[in-house]
């Protein structure tokens, strides 16, 4: 199991590596990216700045709770976007018939799609997330360590849910609009104060659309630490993760039976 | 000893179907009816170890199909298949560690990065130990002669450097048998003439099995023993690849250069293509009448000064026994 699992990570840190030095080819192309989405989120952040300069409070809500909140999504994102790229076309490598590529090496074919990609951008988030996080807090190891255990989670369950998306086009054939809408929504709400939906909506945002595993629960966490609280997010990100990979897998059979929808049956 | 076996391998799709217009497409929203594609009709061959076999047929013949079965990508509809001992499809990842592929749509190279990394993460992914690899990398970069551009980004590199790399990547983890899927494709005479004395060597010195399926009557003639043709879904030929030469297409065009002007010339069976004061064009269908019967029809009538005999083409070849394969396919279809 340990060996298992040494192996996936040094798998997973060496697609990691193979991604970053491709992206440095073009070092100009990669910093202007990350400075451009570093501007791009600091904007975002402004507008709410501006709000709370009018109210004390939403909700609950303070000003610092949103630089949690943005600092946290952004992490989140950026752990999905820099690892697991692979993630935000797996629908077009479905209906494509990309997987072959993967099913003909002895690697698992889900995790191997994932780490396929990687986006330079989103760099831009991790330093944006980490920059925001010390703001709000006072820096130490532990808390920096606190925000790496959190946005891994946190970007476990975006990219588990953006699997289950995309893995609908085993089924329906191009499922992309679909998938990047589900995906974006989930980005979205991990972006706005818990305190402003209503029962159901919140009932939604910790089921259907899991934003709240993603951001609000752990901007709780970081708030008024708790064990449950804690056990609840692992609880919640390992069964995301089996789900999705359960429905992948299950998917990979039509696939593998060559009659998706898309399925280009001569040749 | 057969690294390849399959035995009535069998493989049908199930495609939607729709009516034309937009109320059909209204119709297969609503109600979809299927039908069935046939696409490897219960093929069987063997290939046994070592040997350098091409795989060829017309676009949608079923050769991409059979070998994503052969690979385990596919699942068949029936019929069985083993690869080194190995059901593909049941033991894939295992198998996938003792073939390699060369698939023309996807590359295992980065293209922004130099070959040498991409040989680095392959390696991982073969989880091949760091000792083995470099005494490993080194083989394939003398094998494939890759010394001088193996730390140029991928991109920079010309299309035959880069299938050189590509295949190169696709044997680290030695495998053994090797699926190479049109390897020359797009390449000028130069490359592909370099590409198919690789795949020579790959097979001789290290006595990789290769599977190989291509477009270009060059490759099968000059590299492969033995060729299995296939069509809609049916092993139409599988025969060495010099019988397909002599015996599936016997025209030969007979050239001859007169020693003295002859303007009347009288042969029987023969088709003439040009005849001029000075020598002679004709075509013999040696299965209705001997490349000796009729020279020593000519020798009675005219002295020579030169004789050549023209043997057709591959690619003549192999586009009479597709033609040939689409007339029964069209009788069929009419019976």
């Amino acid at each position: 199991m340990l060996t298992e699992a040494k192996r996936v990570t040094k798998f997973v840190l060496q697609y990691f590596s193979a991604n970053l030095q491709s992206a440095m080819e073009y070092r100009g192309a990669f910093l202007s990216q990350i400075i451009f989405m570093f501007v791009n989120n600091i904007m975002l952040l402004f507008f709410w700045w501006v709000l709370f300069s009018k109210i004390e409070s939403l909700n609950g809500w303070s000003f610092q709770h949103i630089m949690r909140l943005y600092a946290i999504a952004s992490g989140a994102y950026a752990v999905k976007a820099i690892l697991f790229g692979g993630s935000f076309s797996l629908s077009s490598t479905i209906a494509e018939g990309g997987l072959d590529f993967y099913l003909a090496l002895p690697k698992p074919v889900l995790l191997h799609v994932l780490v396929s990609r990687s986006f330079a951008s989103a760099w831009g988030d991790l330093v944006f997330g980490l920059a925001i996080f010390l703001l709000t807090v006072s820096p130490s190891i532990g808390m920096l360590l606190a925000f790496v255990i959190l946005i891994l989670a946190g970007g476990l369950v975006m990219t588990s849910f953006a699997v289950i998306a995309h893995s609908l086009s085993f089924w329906v054939g191009y499922g992309a609009r679909l998938a990047d809408e589900l995906t974006e929504a989930l980005l979205t709400f991990s972006l706005y104060p818990e305190g402003i939906f209503s029962a159901v909506t919140r009932w939604v945002l910790y089921t259907l659309i899991p934003a709240g595993f993603v951001s609000y629960l752990p901007v709780r966490i970081m708030d008024e630490f708790s064990w449950p609280y804690v056990g609840l997010l692992g609880f919640f990100v390992l069964g995301i993760v089996l789900v999705a990979r359960f429905i992948f897998y299950r998917g990979l059979k039509r696939y593998e039976s060559g009659n998706l929808v898309v399925t280009n049956a001569a040749g | 000893m057969a690294v390849i076996e399959v035995n009535r391998l069998h493989k049908v799709f199930r495609t939607k179907t729709k009516e034309p217009g937009l109320r059909g497409s209204v119709q297969a929203l609503l109600r979809p009816t299927y039908s069935e594609l046939t696409a490897v009709k219960g093929i069987s061959f063997a290939v046994e170890e070592g040997e350098l076999l091409a795989f060829i047929g017309p676009n949608g013949a079923g050769k991409s199909t059979t070998i994503k079965m052969l690979t385990g990508i596919l699942n068949p509809t029936g019929g069985t298949a083993k690869v080194l001992g190995l059901v593909p499809w049941e033991s894939r990842l295992q198998l996938a560690y003792n073939i390699g592929t060369v698939f023309g749509q996807k590359s295992q190279l980065w293209y922004h990065l130099p070959a040498i990394d991409s040989f680095r993460l392959l390696g991982s992914i073969y989880e091949i130990d760091s000792r083995e690899y470099s005494r490993r990398v080194g083989e394939v970069v003398e094998l494939f002669e890759l010394e001088d551009f193996i730390k140029t980004p991928v991109r920079k590199l010309s299309l035959g450097q880069r299938m050189r790399c590509e295949i190169a990547a696709s044997i680290l983890h030695r495998p053994k048998v090797i699926f190479l899927d049109e390897p020359t494709i797009g390449l000028d005479l130069v490359a592909k003439l370099k590409i198919r004395e690789l795949i020579k060597r790959l097979n001789e010195e290290e006595k990789t099995t290769i599977f190989l399926t291509s477009h270009d009557a060059g490759d099968i003639e000059q590299l492969c023993k033995r060729v299995i043709v296939i069509n809609h879904g049916d092993i139409i030929l599988d025969a060495p690849t010099s019988y397909l030469r002599h015996n599936y297409l016997t025209t030969k065009i007979v050239n001859v250069k007169f020693s003295a002007p002859c303007p009347e010339l009288s042969l029987s069976n023969v088709e003439i293509l040009k005849h001029t004061d000075k020598g002679v064009k004709f075509r013999v269908d040696t299965k209705v009448k001997s490349i000796e019967g009729v020279l020593t029809e000519l020798f009675a009538q005219v002295d020579t000064e030169d004789i050549s005999v023209e043997e057709p083409g591959m690619e003549v070849v192999i586009r009479d026994i597709y033609g040939r394969a689409a007339e029964v396919g069209e009788q069929d279809a009419v019976g």
